[in-house]
């Protein structure tokens, strides 16, 4: 099994550029004084903050803005007496809360991602978010929502076979691929199919028979208004054949006989290399991953280690080849700005632009990613994200944008901000419309920097801004922008750059396809 | 279809009058709004896909109200025969669809039925990727149907909007070795916004120069602003053109992404293609009421599409194509809603079509295992939709011969 693939790298071969690859693989690129004490570290110890994330301490409390869910028995006699005009109006009401109580739930949980001490564990939850994918269109509660994310929190490092189970009775997953209703006398195929197509082995591993055996299986696995619920007067007790075994299968069996395959454990150790490393692995990775799998009985945390010190994870082919999620996007830009508390409402709704709307995935197979997130539309949405900010022509739907830069932009040409924190905080529906808007203070930013020519402030900003290093001729026009004529390799002197250059020129650094990559 | 190549001889000599300097005003008013072909192609038709994700449920689409086998399926969500809108002494069309009715009865829509592939595939995805690849069930295609009718059949003068899908995402039909093709929701947003300083979209442009063709992630992100550069100056042009305000953001269901391609078309935007894709059809539980309103956006968004391309003098230059990647399982479930299928019928309206009903009613006597036989393969709506509308051998796109019907 060994590979010089999946051998681990050496001490000697770490640096400051591989910290950032696994800082921004491994979690979301947060933040540059975690990336000055990685770089300090040995890789292994490295690898093992982000791998053994239970040592850190966790990141708070669960949402206390979920909608309980309430039983039909107890709607009934809260209701009895009301007329049909109060009836609706409650009705009303609550859907209301709950499509508030979702789109703060997408707010807390980049608030989470974002200030996590354990950022592995968020990036995994956001992983299988998109493996185990569930729409709350479809399922329509943000406290059953809630529980499928925390889930993939506990379990996401955990047994990848007790993760599967406990998504399979998850009541968002038992809602959304229509299993509570799935009936001896009417099976639904839907959940059994995607169990195995695209959960856990793939495609070709199974036949359309393998899904009608053990959606009858299955028929049983229920939920009422709070949990899983087993229905015996649903379940079909007859004979069924699945994966060349014979007897009297319940959903329980199905899933042991799946897990006694070769399949699974292939299946989701190319998806998670792709995932955190790049597409297309050499069969000798997936292989090797694999068999870490089997040997500890589907638990993911070797593996991940496994994956995490790999001679090929810091390879050229992964190093800043990659395209950044969306979530990724504007949690990156968000702390390579020093945000320390984003409006993190507004970063939500731009995520849902950039074609990454959490808790709503387009279908049950989730986002496909890569360059799959990349379009003329998305890229240039992903272009314009640093560049909003305050100006005169405000439009409604910009105010997303405006808010999520805060009261200072990249956009040159606006000194001072049109319009109070508050009142954009408001109109964007902010959750964190009490507190103060958050700044990013460009000020301090630009009079951190050390430069003592202009080559050298642009070397500044690429260092902190980029994964993928600039060509020449972008190093060019960057200094070109800088608004001072001169030697850009000689010192500038007293010559001060214009902050409004240093705006236009940042403005221009984060709107290149290179920012794009991580 | 002479009518209007009439209108193109028409316009040219227009054109010719008003580059004299003869033209009266009203024809060179007529003459600026339209080209006279979309760049790239050989002339100024239009084709719109109209994608209904999820699985339509063609039979309470297109009903077999007098079929004792139907209503046998369906006891409780079978469409009542006095609900159906009678097309023929066997079909009927569900009630909610008075829209399309009325365009079939003006002559200006035809229904294919019992569409679908051999050894048909019922997961979403996979089937959705063999209606967009037109690939056979079993083989897997990178490319799109029409991202190779674009390798095919365009020139170099082609612009990267020849197809545009009104939403977030590009659809893999569209996928090609030619990368044509964009997506947005909004023409408005659609662009670089500049600062007002050195950051000017020349200095953004020079930033993102595509490089050599290497095939890295950055060579596919620089291209991909490099079309998104030039198309979204003139998408704006255009939308400007047909007074477009905003507000044309499109919507899942369709109804505002037709407004917002009947003014593109106006506009005169050089685009061969546009792609709708609406959801919400995969009606497991509980279907009638959300396949009633699914089916009355779907009729009124076609009439009311159709109106406004008439109004604006466009309709004889644009067919609508409807689909779904599958139709659903005869026998109702136990939960009021229907599981995956096979065949379903498929839609095509505009002025130029042969109106009627095509293909064979799908049999109930006689089903695979639960499920409708197909009749038609789609590869023969698309071959029948590039060999009569875009007048193409659909061959080399289709990479097979397929038998056509007579839609145009």
């Amino acid at each position: 099994m060994a590979t010089p693939l999946l051998e681990p790298i050496h001490a000697p071969e770490w640096d400051r550029r591989k910290a950032r690859h696994l800082l921004n693989r491994a979690g979301f690129g947060l933040t540059h004084a975690r990336l000055d004490r990685l770089a300090a570290l040995q890789p292994a110890a490295a690898v093992d903050y982000f791998v053994d994330f239970e040592e850190q301490p966790d990141a708070g409390a669960a949402p206390g803005f979920l909608v309980e869910p309430v039983g039909r028995e107890e709607i009934r006699r809260r209701y009895a007496a009301a007329t049909e005009e109060e009836r609706r109006k409650a009705l009303n009401e609550y859907q209301q809360q709950e499509r508030l109580a979702i789109q703060q739930l997408k707010a807390w949980w980049l608030h989470r991602m974002y200030t996590t001490e354990r950022p592995l564990q968020e990036k995994l939850a956001l992983f299988w978010h998109g493996h185990f994918a569930t729409s709350a269109q479809k399922v329509k509660s943000s406290w059953h929502t809630h529980q499928l994310n925390d889930v993939f929190r506990r379990n996401g490092a955990g047994n990848f076979k007790k993760l599967a189970i406990e998504v399979g009775q998850s009541p968002s997953m038992l809602r959304y691929l229509d299993n509570v209703q799935s009936t001896k006398k009417h099976p639904n195929e839907n959940w059994a199919r995607e169990l195995m197509e695209l959960f856990t082995m793939g495609k070709g591993a199974y036949t359309e028979d393998d899904i009608k055996n053990s959606a009858r299986a299955f028929t049983g696995w229920s939920a009422d208004h709070r949990q899983f619920v087993y229905r015996e007067d649903y379940h079909d007790t007859g004979d069924k054949v699945f994966l060349g075994r014979r007897g009297d299968f319940d959903g329980w069996d199905i899933f042991d006989i799946i897990f006694e395959q070769q399949a699974p454990a292939n299946f989701i150790a190319k998806k998670l290399w792709t995932y955190f490393a790049y597409e297309d692995p050499e069969p000798e990775i997936v292989e090797g991953l694999a068999s870490t799998l089997r040997q500890g009985n589907y638990e993911l945390r070797p593996m991940l280690r496994q994956m995490f010190m790999a001679q090929a994870f810091y390879s050229d082919k992964a190093i800043a080849q990659q395209v950044k999620s969306p979530v990724q996007t504007v949690l990156q830009l968000a702390s390579d700005l020093d945000y320390d508390n984003p409006p993190f409402s507004a970063m939500a709704q731009a995520t849902q632009r950039l074609g990454q709307d959490l808790f709503f995935p387009p279908n049950v197979k989730g986002w496909d990613g890569g360059r799959a997130w990349v379009n003329a539309n998305t890229l240039l949405v992903r272009y314009n994200l640093p560049g909003y900010l305050v100006t005169a022509k405000l439009k409604k739907e910009d105010l997303a944008m405006m808010a999520y830069l805060g009261q200072a932009g990249l956009q040159s040409g606006q000194d001072s901000p049109s319009m109070t924190g508050s009142a954009m905080a408001s109109m964007t529906g902010d959750a964190n419309s009490d507190a103060a808007l958050p700044q990013w203070n460009a000020q301090e930013f630009f009079a951190s920097m050390e430069y003592s020519t202009l080559n050298e402030c642009i070397a500044q900003m690429e260092d902190r801004f980029l994964s993928a290093p600039l060509s020449p001729e972008q190093r060019a026009v960057l200094i070109a922008s800088l608004g001072v004529e001169g030697d850009p390799a000689a010192p500038v002197g007293d010559k001060a750059i214009p902050q409004r250059f240093l705006f236009a020129t940042l403005h221009l650094l984060l709107s290149t396809a290179e920012y794009q990559l991580c | 279809m002479s009518f209007s190549i009439t209108r193109r001889s028409f316009m040219k000599s227009a054109a010719l009058f008003s580059s004299m300097g003869l033209a009266p005003a009203f024809l060179t008013r007529a003459a600026e709004g339209e080209a006279p072909a979309i760049n790239g192609f050989k002339d100024d038709r239009v084709l719109v896909v109209l994608q209904l994700g999820g699985g339509n449920d063609g039979l309470n689409t297109v009903v077999p109200y007098t079929n004792d086998l139907y209503y046998r399926a369906r006891p409780q969500i079978g469409i009542k025969k006095d609900q159906a809108l009678r097309l023929t002494d066997e079909l009927g069309l569900n009630k909610n669809l008075e829209g399309l009715l009325g365009l079939y009865d003006a002559g200006k829509a035809a229904i294919v039925q019992g569409v679908g592939y051999p050894n048909p595939d019922r997961s979403h995805f996979r089937s959705m990727e063999i209606w967009h690849t037109a690939s056979d069930s079993e083989q897997y295609l990178g490319d799109g149907w029409i991202g190779r009718y674009f390798d095919n059949c365009c020139s170099g003068t082609a612009r990267p909007q020849a197809g545009v899908a009104l939403g977030p995402e590009r659809p893999q039909a569209f996928d090609g070795a030619k990368g044509l093709g964009v997506a947005f929701d909004n023409p408005d947003n659609f662009g670089w916004r500049p600062g007002k300083f050195t950051d000017t979209p020349d200095n953004f442009a020079k930033l993102n120069t595509p490089i050599a063709q290497t095939g890295s992630t950055l060579d596919f992100l620089r291209h991909t602003t490099s079309n998104a550069i030039m198309s979204s100056a003139e998408v704006k042009e255009a939308a400007n053109r047909a007074g477009l305000a905003g507000g044309a953001v499109a919507r899942k269901n369709g109804e505002a992404a037709f407004r917002t391609v009947a003014g593109l078309i106006r506009g005169g935007l050089q685009t061969r293609i546009y792609y709708i894709a609406a959801g919400g059809f995969d009606t497991h539980a509980n279907q009638t009421g959300t396949h009633d309103n699914l089916l009355k956006r779907l009729g009124e968004g076609l009439a009311q599409f159709q109106q406004q391309l008439e109004q604006d003098g466009t309709a004889d230059r644009v067919m609508t194509m409807v689909f779904s990647e599958f139709g659903r399982r005869v026998e109702q479930n136990a939960s009021g809603g229907t599981d995956h299928g096979t065949a379903a019928p498929m839609f095509l309206v505009g002025n130029g079509i042969k109106p009627g009903i095509h293909g064979a009613a799908p049999n109930l006597a006689d089903l695979d295992n639960g499920d409708l036989k197909h009749s038609v393969d789609f590869r023969s709506v698309y071959a029948s939709v590039l060999q009569q509308w875009f007048e193409v051998d659909p061959a080399p796109i289709l990479g097979q011969t397929f038998a056509t019907l007579p839609i145009v």
